[in-house]
């Protein structure tokens, strides 16, 4: 049993717990082609993401909510341009209007990806 | 009830609180167009902690120009050699406020070698602008006497000057100078000389000169110059750029492709007459030219341009500027510019606080905490993409940005 379950003032990971972002991440890495719309789940709430568009020209859309509009999608342009997101989130989406290749890293927290809330609101689905 | 409203020292989020950073945020995506004079106003659900803006359209273009007052001006290093008895033209674009070209003023010399033998008034070739005039000024070889076709009108703003001297027999040359003009402009004096050419507007002018036994067009064999002549405290001041000094005459086509509406001509796309002389600023840094700097000649002889110094005075105006005279400036897309309060505010433009982003994919990624951020375009409409990550502190509890820095 873990101590933090044994010892009333012991603590662990939280989503809103300092700590669990500042130790050095866990990695996750990915490389694949986008299809119409990609959900690329995360074991663990992630504390950094980075996705290089490995393709010459078509561009690669990200976000963070499958009812995103297209004014709260992130356009990586085609010709390996990469953007990295320091965010929290357990899930994120990548569409195109063709098939680009693409890379992801992501470094992910300790922190459960079912104790993440619901991404939602200005900026991420309106 | 969460447990900080239970329990008097367990605290949540706060302005100043680091942990509140420290997290990772929460996204904020947000992706449109900001067409060319506007503003978009973004603001955030929660005070950020960093916030990335990328240009996804095309950046425009710089351009660039000379601008002179007084009697600052350039010199190449070395002479500047034509073909025997070859012709020749200069091209140029210049504009000059109107103070400068009043009759009060002589001997104002855009560009041109000068017949030193002769003192200063007098030159082998040049184009001058005075009392409200442009005159091109020729002498054939070994002659002390000037020709000067004169266009006895001046519009306001950028011109597009070509002046050359041809060849009619062995015993006749003949210089003409023509300036293409954009008819909207206001005028001052009396446009006597107007000429259309597929819907372009001109004005020229041209003078013979005739000998008995033979006629030889000038050899330059000068340093070039651009630049003023006049003297020091003269007041007004004038923008030039790509000085060519071509070795032949291109013709009135060619020069209509130049003029190409007012827009921008990639003059290094025409190679059937050679440059002599080129001098284009673009890719030069913007401002002060200084003792020594040099400014690139592309074109085949005479080295590059260098300040003279013995002509130079503290108080007038030698440098590069961002002016420019097409009405394409931006190219097919602007800049973004960023900021923290409305470009009307205060000094937020005057004072240029803002951030500049105008190449495709440019992106910068400012680590601060606001509520809201302003995007306006300058020179076209921007395509652009913000990605914020969010701490967990309401909007309502950031204060508004000010000062310097910001808007004053």
């Amino acid at each position: 049993m873990a101590l933090k379950n044994q010892v009333a003032n012991v603590y662990g990971v939280g989503i809103n717990n300092v700590g669990s972002y500042q130790v050095a991440g866990r990695p996750f890495c990915m490389t694949g082609s986008v299809t119409q719309e990609d959900e690329i789940t995360f074991p663990q709430v992630t504390k950094q993401i980075t996705i290089m568009n490995r393709d010459g020209s078509d561009d690669i859309y990200v976000y963070f909510s499958a009812s995103a509009p297209d004014a709260n999608k992130f356009k990586i342009a085609g010709g390996n341009n990469q953007f990295t997101f320091n965010v929290k989130c357990n899930k994120i989406y990548l569409s195109s209007s063709a098939t680009p290749a693409y890379s992801l890293y992501a470094s992910l927290t300790h922190i459960d990806k079912n104790r993440m809330f619901a991404l939602t609101g200005s900026g991420i689905s309106e | 009830m969460t447990l900080k409203n239970q329990v008097k020292n367990v605290y949540g989020v706060g302005l100043n609180n680091v942990g509140s950073y420290q997290t990772s945020g929460k996204p904020f995506v947000t992706a449109s167009t900001v067409a060319d004079g506007n503003e978009k106003h973004i603001e955030f659900p929660e005070v950020s902690n960093n916030i990335t803006v990328k240009l996804d359209s095309a950046g425009g273009t710089n351009y660039n120009s000379l601008q002179f007052s007084g009697s600052n001006r350039l010199l190449t290093q070395n002479p500047v050699y034509s073909s025997q008895n070859n012709e020749y033209m200069w091209t140029l674009w210049v504009s000059s406020s109107v103070e400068f070209l009043t009759s009060t003023f002589t001997n104002l010399a855009l560009v041109g070698f000068e017949f030193n033998s002769l003192g200063g008034a007098v030159y082998k070739s040049s184009i001058s602008g005075k009392s409200y005039s442009f005159t091109f000024n020729f002498i054939d070889d070994g002659s002390t006497t000037q020709a000067h076709p004169r266009i006895a009108a001046f519009p306001k703003g950028w011109v597009f000057i070509a002046a050359g001297v041809e060849r009619i027999n062995s015993l006749r040359i003949r210089g003409s100078i023509r300036v293409y003009y954009d008819h909207t402009f206001s005028d001052n004096g009396s446009i006597t000389q107007t000429g259309i050419d597929s819907g372009n507007y001109y004005l020229e002018v041209s003078a013979t000169k005739t000998a008995t036994t033979s006629m030889e067009i000038v050899n330059y064999e000068q340093q070039a110059k651009i630049g003023e002549r006049s003297t020091y405290s003269t007041p007004g001041e004038y923008h030039m750029r790509d000085i060519i000094l071509w070795d032949g005459r291109p013709s009135n086509s060619d020069l209509l492709t130049f003029y190409n509406n007012r827009n921008y001509y990639d003059f290094s796309g025409y190679t059937s007459i050679g440059k002599k002389v080129w001098l284009n600023p673009d890719s030069e840094s913007l401002g002060s030219i200084d003792s020594g700097e040099v400014i690139t000649n592309f074109g085949t002889t005479g080295g590059n341009f260098t300040r003279d110094d013995s002509y130079f005075n503290v108080g007038e105006i030698l440098v590069v500027s961002g002016d420019a005279p097409f009405a394409d400036v931006g190219g097919s897309g602007g800049e973004l510019r960023v900021h923290y309060r409305p470009k009307g505010y205060n000094n937020v433009t005057t004072g240029k606080h803002y951030w500049t982003l105008d190449s495709q994919n440019e992106s910068i990624t400012m680590n601060v905490k606001s509520k809201e951020l302003y995007l306006s375009a300058d020179g076209g409409d921007c395509d652009y993409s913000v990605e914020a990550e969010l701490t967990n502190i309401p909007s309502s509890r950031m204060f508004q940005h000010t000062g310097s820095g910001v808007d004053e």
